[in-house]
């Protein structure tokens, strides 16, 4: 667990990384009372096996519909955007009876609506039936960049600091 | 007195205090992620962020494409003599997408690809073979924006720059009576609208003022068909924004 603390957008920010490990997932729920926002981070890069993503949604759906993190804004990070599209770079010839099946070519509009398409409360059936149904929520959002080249960072935590300090300051008042 | 005052002030003025919780399946780069936002300057303005316009992508953008073959693109003529299909790419207003991306370092912007990669690409696009359909929403079929940019925006990778081919080489790369038409990028604003076609066109809305793009109008991926030209055109205060169907 490592421990952040900023200033931006007029708010001081304490930024709280867990670990990702099977292990540790449980623990993410003891956090959820005691934050603001939320910053989920997905890998995106073509390497990336899709079982994984999958993997990733169905915890993105837990917490999402968790009962004490309503209202608090959830940033989903597509990280690793910088090795999209550099296939070249891969010898996927070699080990590739080793991996599952891979991202590889998958757009980042079919991710964001693999985690966006299926806003609170609406199910499957709902989404079918009637399109409106399929407003998004508010305090979702995808944005897709690259930690390690610092691409889209800023402005997805621009995002996510501004509303969680609007939810502080409406918990204030 | 004073300090009381002043104590009152400053208990006011105080900053609010964000806790911000990272999570994540492991090896998706959230310690990296850390560091990064460490790093990063949030107080100063974005420079090229007033550049960038956020635009709301109408509800059902995603769902009315799957009705969209080739054969209803034959020419604008055909369209008007058939009035449901018309109104079947008819648009609802509708809240907000937030499919965000933000533009890319300097060094990424200042990248430029090998036109033998672009022809290689293309050709390998012409397979037919140019829909995936995502796991949970098998009836979404495309989701190719391509964009041009003539300012400062995200590089496109090397495989997804489909759109920089020069207006020339167009016509000699589409197949099947597909006529693509791709804008110049160094077309000025003002002439957008020679390269839309009249009943294509779907007028978005566009705000001034907002600083992001949809996600995937900057990174188009290879595997589809550019059946979706979109041109972004800009000049200082405003900006529009026109899809043209090819």
């Amino acid at each position: 667990m490592n421990l952040g603390k900023i200033e931006a957008c007029g708010a001081k920010v304490r930024l709280m990384d867990l670990g990702g490990q099977i292990k540790m997932r449980p623990l993410w729920e003891r956090y959820y009372n005691d934050i603001h926002a939320i910053t989920f981070v997905i890998d995106v890069s073509p390497t990336c096996e899709v079982s994984k993503l999958m993997e990733a949604r169905a915890f993105y759906r837990c917490m999402r519909d968790d009962e004490s993190l309503r209202n608090v804004p959830i940033l989903i990070f597509a990280n690793k955007t910088d090795t999209r599209g550099s296939l070249d770079d891969y010898n996927t010839d070699e080990e590739d009876e080793n991996y599952g099946l891979l991202l590889e070519d998958t757009s980042l509009l079919d991710i964001a609506e693999l985690f966006l398409s299926h806003p609170k409360g609406a199910s499957r059936r709902d989404l079918l039936t009637k399109l409106d149904a399929a407003t998004d929520d508010e305090n979702v959002a995808l944005f897709a960049g690259s930690a390690k080249t610092g691409e889209g960072v800023r402005a997805a935590f621009d995002w996510l600091i501004q509303m969680g300090a609007t939810r502080v300051r409406e918990a204030q008042t | 007195m004073f300090g009381l005052a002043s104590g009152f002030y400053q208990s006011y003025l105080i900053p609010p205090e964000v806790t911000v919780l990272i999570v994540g399946l492991d090896d998706s780069g959230k310690s990296t992620l850390l560091e990064r936002v460490k790093v990063t300057d949030f107080n100063s303005k974005m420079s090229v962020g007033k550049r960038i316009a956020v635009q709301q992508i109408p509800n059902g953008f995603l769902h009315t494409e799957k009705k969209i073959d080739r054969k209803d693109h034959v020419s604008p003529v055909q369209q008007r003599k058939s009035p449901s299909k018309a109104h079947a790419l008819e648009m609802k207003p509708s809240p907000k997408r937030r499919l965000f991306s933000c533009p890319a370092p300097k060094m990424y912007q200042q990248a430029r690809v090998d036109s033998d990669e672009e022809t290689e690409l293309i050709e390998s696009k012409d397979n037919g073979e140019d829909v995936i359909s995502s796991p949970t929403n098998g009836n979404i079929e495309i989701h190719d924006g391509i964009i041009d940019l003539p300012y400062n925006s995200v590089e496109m990778s090397p495989a997804t720059s489909p759109e920089r081919r020069q207006p020339g080489q167009s016509g000699d790369l589409s197949n099947d009576g597909l006529q693509e038409e791709i804008p110049n990028p160094s077309l000025p604003a003002s002439n957008h609208s020679l390269a839309v076609g009249e009943s294509d066109v779907r007028e978005l809305d566009l705000k001034a003022g907002k600083k992001m793009f949809p996600l995937h109008l900057i990174r188009p991926t290879s595997e589809f068909q550019p059946r979706l030209v979109l041109f972004i055109c800009q000049s200082s205060l405003y900006t529009q924004s026109c899809f043209s169907l090819s």
